[in-house]
């Protein structure tokens, strides 16, 4: 029992990574119709950008802030200089865009940062504390509080703040949206912006446990993408439940089963989901206007 | 003239020419390998053009689907003894079927559940060639020789050669039925999907054949690949690869056969040409930079691609004089 | 045996609560012109998407006389299948293929004609090859038919509006269809073209022994071209009839009254 609960905090921690990315990917592609395919190297980018900064002596909780500042204006200049351009391409021309995307990042990083991988420390250092039979590091406590925090945070702006209402209403439909004088233009830098963060929150969460390296946002790149599949596209927090699922799976199939096999069995496991239920546990079918 | 323009004419004067260059201008074997490289890759672009370009869906598994049809290839040649061309069908039919099974499942709904199942693929089948060693040679790779067949053992530059005749015959194969009912669907499905269906179009069908066809030729190419560098890693099929056929798709012009020709040429010699200016050399990743930049400047600002340029640019400075002479004669 | 080659009955469909089509039945004869009109908003288009399966309807049946004499639902059938069974129809936004010649496009139009598979147009084999031929002297005639010959080898997109509704048109004969289905064939065109359009109208019905059904605001067309209107509102049937009679209806001009006729259906 203690193994399996274990096992539930450890996924905890993945979700917590997968929920953040998954996050950013779902509200980029609801209020602008973009799947945002270099979520994940722009992550990758951002985590070399923290550990830059850390290893030239500015203080961690400083080096992450800061990194997400500029994670933020990434996302900002990337929807303001570019996409914001790109009104008239077809959503698979903007899917096309981000995988250069994932190309511009994937090869500005080495340029920037040199070839070898970077460490980046936990933000909590310290002995696992045991909790009811369960040895749980700091960190990892950090991280699960940090991302239901921030997620707390932003499903509360989503329902009940003014910003929030204008980034509902433009997901529902942008046309309406622009009509009732939503202003869709900041609602898409300003999801750019946060999504571009979140990411980078996943990476320099990731980045201690692996190094900060050119592939280490592969997993939880994937991992985001089959949450978002899993919980549906169709809500903002479907795919966040969806990474809670894929967390403990992924950790439970990794112990019980085959860690080396887990990915694979957790694809074969999605691609079961989309035989049975293809938009997913919070999918709606929407009917098309002819 | 008239036989000039036919586009099969043209593919095969331009297989002539790519195999005679590296021959009469006696090429060192680095340029005959950059030759291959774009041979090989153009068939898998070819490929990746008639999923993007036709039907308009993207994959990022195509990588992976190339390293299935190396593996496959080196597996049945080296392991099996079977003989070259049979190895290479079953590198192409494999492939083909996987990509059938996976277009099943994926590309029931509209959208882009292609391009994640793809991903998913690319991640989970680069696992799998790390791990079924017997079969990949794990890690370390795999070797095999290159081809023979019936008795006579090739070389380097017949390899190349080799691959260029395939590409051309690919080249016009995919020209025929691109120019046909299938093309058509195709086409029609991509620009307006109400309109396809209404004309009897199946979505699901047309993208699940234009899907399976793509995997098959890039199993064909990973089959070629292996045989020409008589090596292959688990890690040369990743998302990277992916997305320099998508690159060279893009850059060359979607929908077009010549263009993934063009387009890949464009991405290797890249490149070398870099390495060549002395301001450039120094930095790694550069080419890589270039390459994301062209996509989105080509996405945005150029969607015909290169190898429309020189018909574009004919259009505007003779055809509009023409049309302007005619004018004044009227 | 049934006289008629298209039968709707009952057929409902709501969106959200909101009925779009409520109970609806009519028949439309063999070789008939038949109209359908209403308001803005009455649900026409909506009916025509729930005949060639566009949208999936509540309840109802649609039955359908095939090339072949048998009767089937539609509803049984996925949209792609419709037009196999000789249901054909055009779209109130023109769907052509704007990079494609206008032949190429009426020979999409005979996708559901070609029987050789993938592989043998790949090779080009001597079927391939025939069918296409065939299959484009057929286009050519239809053509040649409708006065559009001359612009067979122009790209669509280059085309006027005008021409791109009749190219439409066009397309939808290379299915051989039984029934043609028309949505909103006036809009966007000034009055000498549609006087040429009915002309056109009849003159495809005659030429090529099909029922047309269409959806149109222009009265003067309607009522000049159809031997039978059906006129709806909010999604129900208020009177089915000849022209004449429609004409006369009390309901049907109450709920035209104050209405703007030219007003396009969104």
């Amino acid at each position: 029992m203690d193994l399996f609960l274990q096992n539930i905090v450890g996924g905890l921690q993945s979700a917590s990574m997968y929920g953040l990315a998954a996050l950013g990917l779902v509200l980029i592609y609801k209020t602008t119709g973009v799947i945002n395919f270099a979520q994940g190297e722009l992550g990758m980018f951002n985590a070399f950008v923290a550990a830059w900064l850390y290893a030239n002596n500015v203080p961690l909780v400083i080096a992450v802030l800061l990194t997400l500042i500029i994670a933020g204006i990434v996302g900002f200049l990337i929807e303001w200089g570019v996409m914001r351009h790109a009104v008239k391409i077809d959503p698979l021309g903007k899917m096309i865009m981000t995988m250069g995307f994932v190309m511009i990042a994937q090869g500005l990083a080495p340029m920037f940062f040199g070839n070898n991988p970077l460490y980046f420390p936990k933000l909590l250092q310290g002995d696992p504390i045991s909790i009811g039979g369960v040895s749980i590091l700091p960190n990892t406590i950090l991280i699960i509080v940090i991302t239901l925090g921030i997620m707390a945070a932003l499903f509360y702006v989503l329902q009940k703040s003014k910003w929030g209402l204008a980034i509902r209403v433009t997901a529902e439909n942008i046309q309406t949206a622009k009509l009732m004088g939503v202003p869709t233009k900041y609602v898409s830098i300003a999801v750019w912006t946060l999504g571009t963060a979140l990411g980078a929150l996943a990476a320099t969460m990731v980045a201690p446990l692996t190094t900060v390296s050119v592939t280490m946002m592969a997993d939880i790149h994937l991992k985001s993408f089959i949450s978002a599949v899993l919980g549906g596209f169709a809500t903002f927090y479907g795919p966040v439940v969806g990474a809670f699922i894929i967390g403990i799976l992924n950790n439970l199939i990794g112990f019980y089963i085959s860690s080396k096999w887990a990915t694979a069995i957790l694809y074969v496991f999605i691609l079961i989901v989309l035989i049975f239920k293809p938009t997913g546990i919070f999918g709606k079918k929407h009917i098309k206007k002819v | 003239m008239s036989i000039l323009n036919k586009k099969q004419i043209q593919y095969i004067i331009f297989g002539i020419i790519a195999i005679l260059l590296p021959i009469l201008t006696q090429a060192k074997g680095s340029t005959i390998t950059l030759l291959a490289s774009i041979g090989i890759t153009a068939i898998a672009t070819l490929g990746f053009n008639v999923l993007l370009g036709f039907s308009g869906q993207i994959s990022l598994g195509h990588g992976a689907f190339m390293g299935l049809g190396a593996y496959i290839s080196a597996y049945f040649v080296s392991q099996m003894e079977l003989p070259f061309f049979l190895s290479l069908a079953l590198a192409a039919i494999i492939p083909f079927l996987v990509g059938f099974i996976l277009g099943l499942i994926a590309l029931r709904l509209e959208g882009h559940y292609l391009a994640i199942a793809t991903l998913g693929f690319a991640v989970v089948i680069e696992e799998i060639f790390a791990e079924f060693s017997g079969f990949t040679g794990g890690w370390s790779g795999t070797k095999t020789t290159y081809p023979i067949i019936f008795g006579y053992k090739f070389d380097k530059l017949s390899v190349y050669i080799l691959i260029i005749i395939i590409l051309v015959i690919l080249m016009i194969l995919t020209y025929n039925f691109m120019k046909s009912a299938t093309g058509r669907a195709l086409v029609a499905m991509k620009k307006s999907e109400h309109a396809a269906q209404a004309m009897g179009v199946s979505l699901f069908k047309y993208k699940l054949l234009a899907f399976s066809i793509s995997t098959m030729y890039a199993g064909i190419a990973g089959s070629l690949y292996i045989h020409f560098f008589r090596f292959a890693e688990p890690k040369l099929w990743g998302i990277t690869l992916s997305l320099d056929l998508l690159a060279a798709a893009v850059i060359g012009g979607l929908g077009t056969i010549g263009g993934a020709v063009v387009g890949v040429a464009f991405l290797k010699v890249l490149p070398t040409v870099l390495q060549m200016l002395p301001v450039f050399g120094d930095f790694d990743g550069l080419a890589f930079v270039l390459t994301g930049v062209s996509i989105v400047v080509f996405v945005m600002f150029y969607p015909r691609g290169l190898i429309n340029i020189p018909n574009d640019l004919y259009n505007k400075f003779f055809k509009r004089k023409r049309t302007e002479a005619e004018e004044v004669k009227a | 045996m049934m006289n008629s080659v298209l039968k709707v009955e009952n057929l409902s469909i709501s969106f959200g609560g909101l009925k779009a089509v409520d109970d609806l039945s009519f028949e439309i004869g063999d070789k008939m012109i038949y109209g359908l009109i209403g308001p803005n908003g009455a649900g026409k288009t909506t009916v025509f998407n729930c005949i060639t399966k566009f949208y999936t309807p509540n309840s109802g049946k649609v039955t359908f006389k095939t090339n072949t004499g048998e009767l089937i639902n539609l509803l049984d059938h996925s949209v792609h299948q419709i037009i196999n069974y000789g249901l054909a129809r055009t779209f109130q936004n023109v769907e052509l293929i704007n990079d494609l010649s206008i032949i190429d496009n009426l020979l999409i139009g005979a996708h559901s004609q070609f029987k050789t598979s993938t592989l043998q147009q790949a090779f080009l084999t001597p079927r391939a090859r025939r069918e296409e031929k065939e299959h484009r002297g057929r286009a050519m005639d239809i053509l040649n038919q409708l006065g559009l010959a001359d612009k067979a080898n122009e790209i669509a997109g280059s085309q006027p509006y005008g021409v791109l509704k009749n190219v439409e048109l066009a397309r939808t004969l290379m299915s051989r269809p039984k029934l043609i289905i028309i949505d909103e064939p006036a809009a966007g065109l000034n009055e000498t073209e549609t006087e040429a359009l009915a002309e056109m109208i009849k003159k495809i019905r005659d030429y090529y022994h099909c029922a047309i059904l269409m959806v149109e605001h222009d009265m003067g067309l309607v009522m000049g071209t159809c031997e039978r209107i059906c006129a709806i509102n909010f999604g129900k049937k208020l009177a089915e009839g000849t022209p004449d009679e429609i004409k006369q209806n009390k309901e049907v001009q109450e709920a035209y009254l104050g209405k703007d006729d030219d007003d396009a259906e969104n």
